[in-house]
């Protein structure tokens, strides 16, 4: 199946903020109150939490891979940060934290390009092992508490949220990480065909273990905030943030195959739920409600997708219709073809 | 047509095994360290323990052993055992037996809108079970808002009681064992499934139903989960609409230390049985050992990730779908492979 429109960069980036504005549009007309400048500038700023933590994700994804330790990674950064708090570290401690995330992002990435571990596993595995660490570590409860800096960053407010322009400032930052530095043209090319990567000599390992790390980092920083949230760490803080960070960073247009898609997308993606899930809150819809319309919204984003800018995915799905409809091979015949 | 040993000298049919040896050894090397651990006596009630905990776990990895064999993925078996188990302790113990069969047709029926999405809507199985995981939670709490409800107490005795000295979820493992090795060599269905693994393209050019193979891989995948739903809810006596939550990574991971590979097309049903038991022996292992329980998560996924390690290593070269579908025509045509 061909999309419906012409392929280029500024529809893939169009269609999901042509889709923020229509549902923002419909959430203003029909809900009386919905829109204001508070509840606009509140709605970005729980945007942005989701919206930081998915950096590691959007770029773990276009590598072709996937990052599935982010909730344990985060869970540990923030027990670490808190304690770190509680010995007088300050806020030296949030970048120190940073950098943990960031290396056991690369311990991740170092184990899917050198041992050839599938990403999937890898970070299986190393979130249970985090999982362990944080209980070992925290032996079932946190200590201390948050520091002034991840206060600051994530509660207070210039005009608009200190978060937003964060959140705002790192969006920069990654896209032109991605979009200008020969790592991130790296990172495009290896998640589109990593063996045509390979044979054009791209520093291919050094490019997965910086994705993951960049992801852990990410991780990290989304500890940060939420630590400076809720003013403490507990434990299981990064479990409803797992599957959210890959369904924003799919909803947004990127190819959950890798080598498509951008972070700009992705912010698309975290405006997109963060404003259907306060528009459902206002219509008092309950939980187990949202958790249907939630799910309902992700493949209803993938069908818009998929018809209007993806395509079928390619790799993995084969494309016999494809195949049958350009070539007008048949079943035989592709049997034919295909015997030696 | 009649087909020699000559014919076909080079289809060592034992290979496919040995996928199941890793996990079947370590099962049984923990076996050994956890009744040296005991002092040489593994009561009774140790052996109900772990193989009660293993059993829900050996359902649903069942289940997801059969969409990965495709190459697939679900996500979405948590939410489905969390649905199942809700049912079970919501329908009135006075219908009998019409709250089970109510589960085991919701799981199918989320089977089924997986498959449909997966075969016909052609969109990645990862965000499709996603999403879905999502809307059969949502509906999950709709059945049971709350931890609670009351099991039908037959169940406790039908799925994780003892009968005489042995504990009847032993019994179901083993039936399970059997089961997975019937499905994957004695069906059409278990060969398409690893053909389809292998590669998409090339089992529909040789005829491979593969859209149905699919669909039946999701379905399948829901009843298991609906069956682990049901298995937990008679093991608590209760239902619980975010139980499954951990069955959703532990499933992958007992499917992977089972020695299917995760790219579909290569792998055992029985053996991902025996990963189950694995993962519940080294809990138990770890207990009487009287380390920190906490240290359960590192150990487990030190083994996930040393499984696949293992995976990449050594089963390079084991047969896959392909050449089980030439025996399975060959067999079809002469009735037997010599």
């Amino acid at each position: 199946m061909k999309p419906l429109l012409r392929n280029s960069r500024a529809v893939e980036i169009a269609v999901p903020y042509i889709l923020v504005l229509i549902a923002l549009a419909l959430a203003v007309l029909m809900i009386p109150g919905f829109g204001s400048g508070s509840h606009l500038r509140a709605i970005s700023a729980s945007a942005a939490y989701i919206g930081i933590i998915a950096i590691g994700q959007t770029v773990t994804i276009l590598l072709g891979g996937i990052d599935l330790s982010v909730a344990y990674m985060l869970n540990l950064a923030a027990v670490v940060l808190t304690a770190l708090q509680a010995a007088e570290w300050g806020n030296g401690g949030v970048f120190l934290v940073i950098l943990l995330g960031a290396i056991i992002g690369a311990l991740n990435g170092a184990g899917i390009a050198f041992l050839n571990i599938s990403p999937l596993v890898m970070t299986l595995g190393m979130n249970s092992i985090l999982q362990g660490a944080t209980l070992l570590y925290t032996n079932g409860a946190p200590k201390g508490y948050a520091p002034d800096l991840a206060t600051t960053l994530s509660t207070d407010s210039i005009g608009i949220p200190v978060v937003v322009l964060l959140w705002l400032g790192l969006a920069i930052v990654v896209t032109v990480l991605l979009k200008t530095t020969t790592f991130g043209r790296g990172l495009y090319s290896v998640g589109s065909n990593r063996v045509a990567s390979m044979l054009c000599a791209l520093p291919i390992k050094p490019i997965t273990i910086t994705a993951y790390a960049i992801s852990g980092a990410s991780a990290a920083v989304g500890a940060v905030l939420l630590v400076g949230y809720s003013g403490q760490a507990y434990l299981g803080m990064g479990d409803n943030y797992l599957l959210p960070s890959i369904a924003i960073v799919v909803i947004g247009g990127t190819s959950i195959f890798g080598g498509r898609g951008s972070y700009i997308q992705t912010i698309a993606g975290a405006l997109l739920i963060t404003l259907a899930e306060s528009a459902l809150v206002t219509v008092h819809i309950g939980n187990a409600g949202k958790e249907i319309m939630y799910g309902v919204i992700i493949l209803l984003m993938m069908f818009i997708n998929q018809l209007t800018v993806l395509g079928n995915p390619g790799v993995g799905r084969p494309s016999r219709w494809r195949s049958r409809h350009r070539t007008g091979t048949s079943r035989a015949s592709v049997g034919a073809s295909a015997t030696p | 047509m009649i087909v020699g040993p000559a014919a076909s000298p080079a289809l060592p049919r034992y290979i496919p095994w040995s996928r199941a040896y890793i996990p079947f050894a370590l099962a049984a090397v923990l076996v050994l360290v956890d009744i040296g651990q005991r002092g040489g006596n593994l009561s009774h009630f140790q052996i109900l323990g772990i193989a009660n905990s293993a059993l829900p776990l050996a359902l649903v990895g069942m289940g997801e052993a059969i969409v990965i064999l495709t190459n697939g993925i679900d996500l979405s078996v948590g939410a489905i055992v969390g649905l199942a188990t809700g049912i079970v302790a919501v329908v009135d113990q006075a219908a009998g037996i019409l709250g089970i069969v109510a589960a085991l047709a919701a799981g199918c029926v989320a089977g089924l809108i997986n498959g449909l999405l997966v075969s016909f809507g052609r969109m990645a199985s990862l965000i499709v079970t996603l999403a879905t995981g999502s809307i059969f939670g949502g509906f999950a709490l709709l059945v049971l808002p709350s931890p609670g409800g009351v099991a039908p107490s037959w169940l406790y005795h039908a799925t994780v009681g003892s009968l005489g000295a042995v504990p009847v979820a032993t019994l179901w493992l083993v039936a399970l064992v059997i089961l997975g090795w019937l499905i994957l060599r004695r069906t059409s269905f278990g060969i398409f499934l690893q053909c389809l693994g292998s590669s998409e393209t090339a089992s529909w050019a040789a005829g491979v139903p593969t859209r149905r193979t699919t669909l039946l891989a999701y379905m399948s995948s829901g009843l298991f989960a609906a069956l682990a739903g049901v298995t937990l809810a008679g093991l608590t006596g209760s239902g619980d609409p975010n139980i499954g939550n951990i069955y959703i990574l532990n499933a992958i991971a007992v499917v992977v230390v089972g020695g299917t590979d995760l790219f579909g097309g290569r792998g055992t049903l029985s053996g991902t049985v025996f990963g189950a038991v694995v993962l519940s022996l080294v809990a138990s292992v770890l207990f009487t050992s009287g380390l920190s329980t906490n240290i359960q998560y590192i150990v487990t996924g030190g083994i996930v990730i040393a499984a696949l390690l293992a995976q990449t290593i050594k089963f390079r070269r084991t047969g896959d779908g392909f050449s089980r579908l030439s025996t399975w025509f060959r067999r079809g045509r002469t009735g037997r492979v010599s």
